[in-house]
């Protein structure tokens, strides 16, 4: 069992794809002059699959984006571009932390990016070996930074200290950018309000059961139509549908305007995860602007094994709760009960019930569950986190 | 003879008044070919004598007058001036060191150009949910004006940092001093029926500082009220680009005409509600309620506005007249059937043919097929072939991608 990923475009439409006798699936990811447009789930035979006899889902995927992108084609016209636009310096920033493996895969493909000028650094949250740093040190264009307080947000904070130039652009080390995703994130940042930009995460490889429960519990895609988020068009304090830190790019005068990330969040932390959906919510708070923009895209490759699977689900519970308490307790945000009330209605027991009944397609119980025991321990996590992040700093 | 004046209307406001003449003191633009206006407009803390102290490099020109609104106090400034060009700045503008040769630069292309400058804001101790919406509010206007194929209107006009040739604005009769309220609109509203080619200068940069709270934005909503009469008295037919009209007709036209008969009643009982509903934002505020804050503070905006609406029309009678007036208007006036354009020989062509027209109302085609129909709409600059894109794009997608698809 296995899915494979593939990687289209609408106006070179192949008639076959062979050679994927390894897989039962495919996910086929359709561009449009290089524009995410859909993506859909197609069974492969005898390691094959045939275009044509799929067309009519693949347009079914495709339709309202596709149709865009056509006109906007035949118009010459991009609701992006702003008449004085000048293009920002950007800095990219890694945060990373024992995992080098994964790291050299994305530098290699961030060295590929067009060059504009921009800088690249690596924040080396405290790894445990030298590895992470003798890596680096082989990349010319790339700036070593070895940050001692453990924290993905204490990474990320140092990075807005470092970068030296306008726009901090994030990726996580174990995804890879595609050859547009900086340009595309640039363009995005065409007027004041607009303090960040996300993008498109799509899955580098969906070669175990772990990773296909990933991708269909807990996509990191937010589809495939440009929006702009702020407070006007919902409750600020949902950022489910925002974008996610593994893609994200910010004005690095954030730190100014809205504050640093809150170190007592995210991977490093008892809260493990979060620390971006807090950011999120406290740009849009403030009255700026983040944009979701498809064509920003990047591959994550998601963790292989199911305890690694598990401990992410996991993870995911406990920051979420952990957010939401502090959204309720220090901000007065009572809405967050709301949030944590249809999260639960909508989503996890849906699924619950779906893998209690063995319905196809579900996720296994102990990951769910999994899941719910963190957003139990995440009520507590906020304030044990803090304490800690504290004692550090008085140390 | 200077090639540019900058008319810097003041009232009781030394010391800003002072950091903006600094401002311009630091020009890229050279010093020695423009000169700088002041019209004291019934100042009693001291402005005159503080300007006639003063050591600047500026060539200054100080006129003092009683107080009789900014509006006269431009006219008075323009009618001194020597500049083939003239640049209207508020007192409380810092303006950033390229701000004038930014103005030049546009002016120098057509002589029948109005440039707007970019007023960035700087918040002075608002807070809460307002201080964010304030913002907002304040760079959506650039924001808006930025975006390509933009169709200026006359409401785009702000007499804060704007400049135009003295030629145009003496042949349109500068402003009119009736207005105490929105006489930028006013100007803005004869330039645009005068052909003027209005555009966005980002360049033209000036700091804005911004001291208004959430009690004087809605005493603002009054006077603008007050304004609309006065407009719609001047200009029937303008009154369908104010708010008013699009409350009247929108769906809740009625609840509206309700609430104006209340307003002409019993205003002091209404005005007390207003002001206790005003308090209830506070709790809507605390309880980080934001969405039932936005809309309560828009019933508010809308209560002041149409509190402003009733005291100026005097009474009942009158606004219904005028109302009326403007109903018989709709659709009328010197509006000429349609232009046809067809877009199947390409955009470009079809830009070029738009822009040797520029009709106020268009009906689009692709050959055989038909597109979509284009309003004339009052008070808004004609169409041009840098409009056609975006309209096609934004209003039009569908019938576009259909023509398209049939054609082929």
């Amino acid at each position: 069992m296995a899915t494979a990923v593939l990687d289209l475009d609408f106006k070179r439409l192949p008639f076959d794809i062979s050679n994927l006798s390894h897989y039962t699936k495919a996910l086929l990811l359709v561009r449009y002059n290089k524009v995410p447009v859909g993506q859909l789930t197609i069974p492969v035979t005898d390691g094959r699959i045939i275009i044509s006899e799929h067309y009519i889902s693949l347009l079914k995927a495709v339709g309202p984006a596709l149709q865009e992108n056509k006109i906007n084609e035949y118009l010459g016209w991009n609701e992006r571009n702003v008449i004085n636009y000048v293009q920002p310096s950007v800095t990219v920033a890694v945060c990373t932390r024992d995992r080098p493996e994964d790291l050299r895969r994305c530098l290699d493909a961030l060295m590929q990016l067009p060059n504009d000028g921009q800088e690249y650094i690596v924040i080396d949250n405290c790894s445990s070996t030298d590895e992470t740093r003798n890596l680096v040190q082989k990349y010319k264009a790339v700036r070593y930074i070895y940050e001692g307080k453990p924290g993905l947000n204490n990474a990320r904070n140092r990075a807005l200290l470092e970068a030296r130039h306008e726009i901090v652009a994030f990726t996580d080390d174990d995804a890879i950018p595609d050859t547009g995703w900086l340009q595309a994130l640039l363009l995005n940042f065409n007027n004041p309000l607009v303090m960040g930009v996300t993008g498109l995460t799509m899955p580098l490889e969906l070669e175990t059961a772990a990773q296909e429960l990933f991708e269909r519990y807990s996509p990191f895609g937010k589809g495939f139509r440009r929006v702009v988020h702020s407070a006007t068009l919902h409750n600020p304090i949902a950022t489910g549908k925002v974008g996610a830190g593994a893609n994200m790019a910010l004005r690095r005068n954030v730190q100014f305007e809205v504050g640093f990330f809150d170190e007592a969040l995210d991977a490093g932390t008892p809260t493990h995860s979060g620390g971006d959906h807090e950011m999120f919510a406290r740009i849009l708070v403030s009255g700026y602007r983040i944009v979701y923009d498809p064509c920003a895209l990047n591959w994550h490759r998601h963790r292989r094994t199911t305890e690694e699977l598990r401990q992410t689900l996991y993870g995911y519970g406990v920051g979420v709760y952990a957010l939401l308490t502090k959204h309720i307790l220090l901000e007065r945000e009572f809405s967050a009960l709301k949030i944590a009330f249809s999260w639960f209605k909508h989503d996890q027991l849906p699924a619950l019930y779906r893998s209690l009944l063995r319905r196809p397609g579900h996720v296994a119980t102990d990951l769910i569950l999994a899941e719910l025991r963190g957003c139990l321990v995440g009520i507590g996590a906020y304030f044990t986190s803090r304490k800690r992040a504290a004692r550090s700093k008085s140390l | 003879m200077k090639l540019i004046s900058v008319i810097i209307p003041t009232h009781n406001r030394k010391s800003a008044l002072l950091k903006t003449l600094t401002a311009l003191t630091a020009q890229t633009f050279p010093l020695n070919n423009f000169e700088v206006i002041v019209v004291a407009d019934g100042c009693n803390d001291g402005t005159t004598e503080m300007l006639e102290g003063l050591d600047s490099p500026l060539g200054l020109t100080i006129i003092e007058q009683v107080g009789n609104g900014a509006a006269s106090a431009r006219n008075s400034g323009a009618s001194k001036a020597t500049g083939s060009f003239l640049l209207f700045l508020d007192d409380d503008i810092e303006a950033s060191p390229h701000l004038l040769e930014a103005h030049v630069l546009q002016l120098q292309r057509n002589p029948k150009r109005v440039v707007i400058g970019y007023l960035p804001t700087i918040l002075e101790g608002q807070k809460g949910i307002f201080r964010t919406k304030l913002r907002e509010w304040w760079e959506d206007m650039f924001i808006k004006m930025n975006q390509q194929g933009y169709r200026f209107s006359f409401r785009d006009l702000l007499s804060g940092n704007f400049s135009l040739s003295a030629k145009l604005f003496k042949e349109i009769g500068g402003f009119n001093i009736n207005f105490k309220c929105q006489e930028d609109y006013e100007l803005g509203l004869r330039l645009i029926q005068a052909g003027a080619s209005f555009t966005f200068a980002p360049q033209a940069l000036g700091y804005h500082h911004e001291i208004t709270n959430l009690d004087r934005s809605l005493q603002r909503k009054y006077q603008e009220g007050k304004a609309a009469v006065q407009f719609a008295k001047e200009y029937p037919s303008i009154i369908y680009a104010l708010p008013i009209i699009s409350q009247f007709n929108s769906w809740y036209g009625r609840t509206y005409l309700k609430q104006l008969k209340y307003i002409f009643k019993w205003p002091s009982i209404t005005d007390s509600l207003a002001r206790w509903l005003r308090q209830y934002l506070n709790i809507l505020e605390w309880l980080r309620m934001r969405g039932s804050w936005q809309r309560l503070l828009d019933k508010l905006m809308a209560y002041w506005y149409l509190r402003g609406v009733a005291d100026a029309s005097g009474n009942n009678e009158m606004l219904l007249t005028i109302l009326k007036d403007a109903k018989a208007n709709e659709g009328q006036g010197p509006f000429p059937l349609p232009f046809i354009l067809d877009i199947k020989n390409g955009i470009d062509k079809a830009e070029i043919e738009l822009d040797k027209y520029q009709p106020v109302s268009l009906t689009i085609k692709y050959g055989d097929y038909s597109i979509g129909y284009v309003d004339p709409k009052f008070g808004f600059e004609n169409l041009r072939g840098g409009h056609l894109r975006t309209i096609l794009a934004k209003s039009f997608a569908d019938s576009l991608a259909h023509a398209l698809t049939l054609d082929k």
